[in-house]
């Protein structure tokens, strides 16, 4: 399976890289905790969540088409389909367009799950088809009221609008997503941009960030990626200013990736798909175990 | 309260959600791209049995139950309950036959059974694996009619359970009990 995946990049001139799995600077996102590790006497480092920083540095240097096929590290996450180290297959394509794009990821895809076609559709007409709720117009309370209707939550903890549109998405819209063939959920919310440039199509702002689902699971998180070092260094501030209010670390800033943003990465899209799952749904497997050699558990 | 967080709820755990004790059937972690990761646990109620779903915020804490068992021997039963005692401390303890759950077919003097307190009161009792128990009333065996080896009828045992055995057992002998199943298993010599 990874020998096919290699294969593909070769034949497409994408030039694997290895990029180091402890890193000083770690990927700063809200809701990914980060491992930290003793790497010197009196230096701490990092496993690294995704390879994206230092691609991104790379991209920069002039290199216009990489991709990394390893594992990633991510604390607490552990389920039938988690498992704390994961195989990721990442990769960044220069000059090509988003739509082109997205077109490249699902080719991937099928290598493995070899499945006819696809459904392409924007967040916001998903969600409204599963909900009746057109999420950019509905309030926190019109959500609230929703999930608590149709989920049963425990505990009072106060549920902002995006924790209560993943709430929703994750219970009630994304199992139903790719039951035939792969689901290309298009066009974020612009509050869940991360990475992602920002545009507006029909007077909405939405991100430019797609995600593919296959038999309800996310295979695939992919971007028109941000070139902006200003707008990313706000937004990397921003993630660690809601990560306080919930009494997680402060993650350092990655001075050096925002220098390469400066530098320029150039106009680029890029894609982070789970390898693990994609070869559980090749294999009709439910559960990672079934997949990893030694699953967190076993070894 | 002891409590627990979701990463460290599994299966067999016991917690207490809205002042009732459950047991957990399953924990399934959630979780979207970039976003709040949840837990959907699936718990069962220790007292009335029915299996509900919750979700929590990942990392959310969870009150463990205060289920304690304590193994006491039966001394006695009586019309409506049934006397058991803490060996240790020789505290008698006097359960509604009612409250006797699994137990309630299985219950003889003299034997250690495993009792399941919540908050104090006694939500079940739990008999050993297997038992020993005399039958009480059983029909003589039919001869014939045997189309395979092994042909069961219906008997009951001292302490009222009433289970299959085979036709060559007869009554005032003795046999073991698999409680779980209610399953005769042998011929006790």
């Amino acid at each position: 399976m990874l020998s096919t995946a290699r294969a593909y990049f070769s034949s497409k001139k994408i030039l694997e890289i290895d990029t180091p799995a402890l890193t000083k600077n770690p990927s700063i996102d809200v809701h990914i905790e980060v491992m930290k590790t003793c790497v010197l006497e009196n230096e701490v480092g990092y496993l690294h969540t995704s390879p994206e920083y230092l691609m991104k540095r790379l991209l920069a240097h002039g290199l216009n088409d990489l991709f990394f096929l390893g594992h990633v590290f991510r604390k607490n996450e552990i389920g039938d389909i988690h498992n704390p180290e994961f195989t990721m297959v990442e990769w960044y394509r220069k000059n090509i367009s988003y739509d082109v794009f997205i077109e490249e990821v699902l080719e991937f895809i099928n290598l493995f799950i070899k499945s006819q076609g696809y459904t392409k559709k924007s967040y916001r007409q998903t969600f409204f088809e599963h909900t009746n709720i057109d999420y950019l117009e509905a309030d926190r309370d019109t959500l609230h009221k929703f999930s608590k209707k149709h989920i049963s939550l425990a505990g009072e903890s106060f549920f902002d609008k995006d924790t209560l549109l993943n709430l929703i998405m994750t219970h009630l819209v994304e199992p139903h997503l790719g039951k035939d063939m792969p689901f290309v959920l298009n066009y974020y919310p612009r509050s869940q941009a991360a990475l992602s440039k920002v545009k507006k199509i029909n007077g909405e702002e939405v991100a430019e960030r797609f995600e593919i689902y296959f038999k309800g699971i996310e295979l695939a998180n992919g971007f028109h990626e941000l070139e902006d070092s200003e707008e990313q260094e706000k937004r990397f501030i921003k993630a660690n200013e809601e990560r306080k209010k919930l009494n997680k670390e402060i993650l350092p800033i990655d001075q050096k990736f925002l220098d390469s943003l400066k530098k320029g990465i150039g106009d680029c899209c890029g894609v982070a798909a789970g390898f693990d799952r994609l070869l559980m749904l090749k294999l009709n497997k439910s559960s990672l175990k079934e997949i990893i050699p030694f699953a967190w558990d076993e070894t | 309260m002891e409590q627990a967080t979701t990463n460290e709820i599994k299966p067999g755990m016991k917690v207490e959600i809205d002042n009732e004790p459950y047991f957990v059937v399953s924990n399934q972690f959630v979780k979207p791209g970039k976003g709040q990761a949840f837990n959907r646990i699936r718990i069962k109620n220790i007292i009335s049995g029915k299996v509900i779903e919750k979700t929590f915020k990942s990392g959310d804490k969870l009150d463990l139950a205060d289920v304690e068992e304590s193994k006491m021997r039966l001394l006695y039963t009586e019309q409506d309950d049934a006397v058991f005692m803490n060996d240790t401390t020789f505290e008698q303890f006097h359960v509604p036959l009612a409250s006797t759950g699994n137990s309630r077919d299985f219950l003889k003097e003299d034997t250690l059974y495993d009792v399941i307190f919540y908050k104090g009161q006694v939500i079940d009792v739990n008999p050993p694996t297997f038992l020993e128990l005399k039958v009480k009333e059983s029909e003589p065996g039919a001869k014939g009619d045997t189309a395979s080896g092994r042909v069961l009828k219906p008997a009951t045992v001292e302490t009222g359970a009433k289970i299959q055995i085979p036709i060559f057992v007869n009554e005032g002998e003795i046999i073991k009990v698999d409680t779980r199943t209610g399953e005769y298993v042998s011929r006790v010599q």
